[in-house]
């Protein structure tokens, strides 16, 4: 079971890396302040039906803003970055955003967030071993792209 | 990959908000659904209470303690309504059914045997009417599509008549619904309309009431008269007003505390009155001046009484309160002892007896939920005394029996809801009903008790048991599969194992510490091609049936899985992530890993080749992130589509005899299944929904049965299988898995059928 604590706790320790997570996945700070905001939410109105609430926001964060990102038609190209971010980061996020969702979901909760691929597969609805896939092609996209940069 | 690690922590400088005042107020207001937009599905509302010591019912302002509401006379109990999974689908269409339980004996009617789903079903008072959110799909040629209406009909299924149509249930964009007493009216919130103005970003929230029979819609208020997300539609005993609370979010910016205001309006929209103000929010120094949501009002039986909820708003201090108003004087009980210290202590869900005499709330200290009474002629609160048990624990949306003797609540662990009732008196709470759907369960009123003038129809038909799948023995054949069984919590890797019919338990064929995943046997059952993910690649490699003789047959820098064996056991068709100078694609082998060569190029998974050996079924995943079905002829290399639906599909297979291709679907309104096409694209129908977990499928090697990946609450994911006309399931494995309501592991997956 779960409680209030239980869920600002969860708040107070991994709300900045979800957000950060989330902006690396969406692009957009405004999709990552809504669902990780939501996530939360739902997880205090459902608190008494969570047991592990750091994982149930994670997931519930990660499938709000890849479902606003689809409505937003927006998933495969972010042609809009904010402006108050990095010039670092604006390359990393236009990078992510020529991988497929799930294979952006995979690259930030695997090589940013740090779960492993079972965990990462249990947050975004997949397999260790479909995870590792996502994983190997999406490596291998971001490092012509990355590469490109650089070069 | 070092540098991409390094890359992504450049996200670690980028200013955070702090967004948790805004997380404290979503959770105050109507739930949305998953696809976006302010939508509710749940009353609900939480915030962190810290507790006045030494105060016990302290009634912080108003006058003396109300009056006590006239006794009504009370009625005979008639059935139980509720929402039941059903057992039939449309292609992409959860299936539930309206059910009429009969409270003593326990027996279930299904009164809407329709293979349509329904949501936010609402029921009239006397039980005569009801409406509700009803989705069907159609299949036109090769394409399918949803249609979503609100309808109208009678508490028997009888006469339906829609009143509002949309492209589907999100779409129509209603929260929530409560019907006048009359039966004539259905006062609902609509978020139909998105405010064009600029500076607004979230659909526009508005109180309409609605004529049930012409659908005619009278607006009471928006956002623009009445503040953000109303919620919580109450109608008065004699239908002249209703009232609803009110989030307000533009009082302090999205950020700062907000209060939520009760308002009452009379039914045909006029005199809209805030009843409450929600404290000084507004104040400069919030910190001291008190503000608080007042939520889910409900009037009493009779009379002019209104019960709330008083919480204080994030970052105030203060107890919880249960306000009881006649619209101008406002007496509040504070929950203070039957708080009893606890760091977070939140009351929900006001319900009154049918004779006015009291009020039933929930009461959540520290997460464990239970029952409280509410005396309003005494002030009295006291602890309900029953005793929940696991099945009907944490007890929500209690609702009396017409007669007052008892009463009917939602309980359960994890995901396992159920609809348990337990005498007025206490005792011990019973299950009805178990497994109620998992997203209606979550609605402030999930079922209705009705009065007996609702008769039990004397015909009906069962819904299919929720309880637990049989365990039972493998028909014919092997079946090789991958299994995390025993390293749950360690990085240890997936195994594969054989598990042949007649066997006791499956036999462990690997032992390494990579994942050893997409295993699929040859045609004749000697060789097995599987995906071995380790450092620093994922690649496919074959091995002896028992185990031995293991060799690794591709070297792609970014990868390759998911083998498929041809018909003839002579090649070898994969998905890769490609090389250097060869892309992403579909491949094909020879039994050996000589001969590789691209087939087509895509982000593709899962491929299959048909029962013929002249072409490769696969998944493609196309821009929008879904998957879809496509095939391939392998002497042309032209691609074409069987059948073109929403959501994704994935993990196809070919009947041996060719006529039938087996996939799963994944789609908004449904969970995934396995479904089943003929070979020219028609005759699409679902073969099984739960437990099936996408984590593949694979057909007998006589095509009379399939394997497939499931999870089941007790059991956590297993594999299961089912005759081809989707009858005789069973689950075939017992592998000790780890078990939570959180969990989606696929640990024991990828089954393929051998000889």
């Amino acid at each position: 079971m779960t409680d209030v604590s239980a869920v600002e706790r969860c708040y107070r320790e991994q709300g900045e890396r979800l957000w950060r997570a989330l902006v690396l996945f969406s692009g957009d700070p405004d999709v990552a302040s809504d669902a990780a905001a939501e996530a939360f939410a739902q997880a205090l109105r459902r608190k008494d039906a969570i047991r592990d609430v750091d994982r149930w926001v994670w997931r519930s964060a990660f499938a709000i803003a890849r479902g606003e990102l689809k409505r937003r038609r927006r998933s495969t190209e972010l042609t809009e970055i904010a402006v108050e971010m990095p010039p670092s980061m604006v390359d990393i996020v236009r990078a992510l955003a020529h991988l497929s969702p799930k294979q952006r979901a995979a690259v930030v909760l695997h090589h940013y967030a740090g779960y492993s691929n079972r965990e990462t597969a249990a947050l975004i609805g997949s397999t260790p071993a479909a995870v590792g896939v996502h994983l190997e092609r999406a490596r291998a996209r971001l490092r012509d792209l990355l590469e490109d940069r650089d070069g | 990959m070092d540098d991409l690690d390094r890359s992504l922590k450049v996200a670690d400088e980028i200013y955070v908000p702090d967004l948790w005042a805004e997380v404290e107020a979503r959770a105050a207001r109507p739930e949305r659904h998953a696809e976006g937009g302010e939508r509710a599905v749940a009353v609900a509302i939480a915030a962190v209470v810290v507790i006045l010591a030494g105060l016990l019912l302290v009634r912080a302002f108003g006058g003396e303690r109300r009056r006590a509401v006239t006794p009504l006379g009370v009625q005979p109990n008639g059935p139980i309504a509720v929402l039941v999974p059903g057992p039939s689908s449309l292609p992409g269409v959860d299936n539930t059914d309206i059910a009429l339980i009969d409270p003593a004996g326990g027996s279930m009617f299904v009164v809407s045997a329709g293979p349509e789903r329904q949501q936010m079903v609402t029921w009239s008072p006397d039980g005569s009417r009801v409406a509700y959110i009803r989705t069907t799909s159609e299949a036109q040629g090769d394409h399918v599509s949803l249609v979503a209406q609100i309808v109208v009909a009678g508490a028997d299924g009888s006469g339906v008549h829609p009143i509002l149509t949309c492209a589907s249930a999100s779409d129509c964009g209603i929260e929530e619904m409560a019907w006048s007493p009359d039966d004539r009216y259905l006062a609902w919130v609509s978020v139909r309309d998105i405010d064009p103005s600029p500076d607004a970003n979230r659909p526009r929230s508005t109180v309409e009431v609605v004529d049930a029979e012409s659908g005619v819609s009278t607006a009471i208020c928006d956002e623009r008269t009445c503040g953000q997300a109303p919620a919580d539609l109450a109608w008065s005993a004699d239908g002249s007003r209703f009232a609803f609370s009110n989030a307000c979010y533009g009082c302090r910016g999205l950020f700062g505390p907000s209060p939520s205001s009760i308002w009452v309006a009379r039914a045909d929209g006029s005199d809209l009155t805030r009843l409450t103000t929600g404290g000084q929010c507004d104040a400069k120094d919030a910190e001291t001046e008190p503000c608080w949501y007042d939520t889910q009002p409900a009037w009493a039986p009779e009379g002019e009484a209104l019960v709330f909820v008083r919480t204080p708003a994030y970052g105030q201090k203060g107890p919880t309160q249960i306000v009881v108003s006649d619209g101008s004087r406002f007496d509040s009980y504070l929950l203070t002892e039957a708080c009893g210290g606890a760091e977070s202590c939140i009351a929900s869900q006001p319900s009154w007896a049918p004779n006015g005499s009291s009020v039933m709330f929930s009461l959540s200290r520290d997460g464990t939920t239970e029952l409280e009474r509410f005396s309003p002629s005494t002030g009295t609160i006291e602890p309900f005394p029953a005793e929940f048990g696991g099945s009907c624990s944490g007890p929500w949306s209690a609702a009396w029996s017409p007669d007052a003797t008892s009463i009917a609540f939602v309980g359960g662990e994890g995901r396992s809801m159920n609809l348990c009732v337990v005498s007025a008196v206490g005792d011990t709470a019973t299950v009805l009903v178990s497994g109620l759907p998992d997203e209606e369960t979550w609605r402030a009123k999930p079922f209705v008790w009705l009065p007996a003038s609702t008769a039990l129809p004397t015909e009906g038909s069962a819904p299919e048991s929720s309880t637990q799948i049989e365990l039972g023995p493998i028909p014919m054949g092997t079946v090789v599969f991958s299994s995390a069984a025993g390293s749950v919590d360690e990085d240890m890797g997936e195994e594969l194992y054989a598990y042949p019919a007649g066997a006791s338990e499956p036999r462990r064929l690997t032992t390494n510490d990579a994942f050893d995943g997409y295993v699929t046997v040859s045609p004749e059952g000697s060789r097995i091609a599987f995906a071995r993910s380790s450092t620093p690649n994922t690649e496919i490699w074959t091995m002896n049936a028992d185990g031995s003789d293991e060799r690794q047959l591709t070297d792609f820098r970014w990868g390759a899985v998911a083998p498929a064996w041809s018909p003839d056991g002579e090649r070898i068709a994969f998905s890769s992530g490609g090389d250097r100078d060869v892309p992403a694609g579909l491949y094909v082998m020879d039994a050996d890993g000589s001969g590789q060569r691209l087939v087509v190029e895509g982000n593709i998974f899962t491929p299959t080749w048909t029962a013929d050996g002249s072409a490769i079924t696969f998944a493609l995943n196309t821009p929008d992130g879904d998957l879809h079905l496509r095939t391939a002829e392998l002497a042309t290399g032209q691609v074409s589509s069987l059948i073109e639906l929403p959501g994704s599909q994935d993990h196809p297979d070919w009947s041996p005899d060719g006529g039938t291709l087996l996939f799963s679907w994944w789609s908004d309104t449904a969970g995934t299944g396995i479904y089943a096409v003929d070979a020219d694209g028609t005759n699409l129908r679902r073969v099984v929904g739960a437990p099936f977990s996408d984590g593949g499928l694979s057909w007998s090697p006589d095509g009379q049965w399939l394997v497939f990946s499931g999870v089941e609450p007790a059991t956590g994911p297993q594999l299961y299988v089912v005759r081809r006309d989707g009858s005789d399931l069973l689950r075939v494995t017992d592998m000790a898995t780890f078990v939570g309501d959180s969990t989606i592991y696929s640990q024991t997956s990828y089954p393929s059928w051998g000889p």
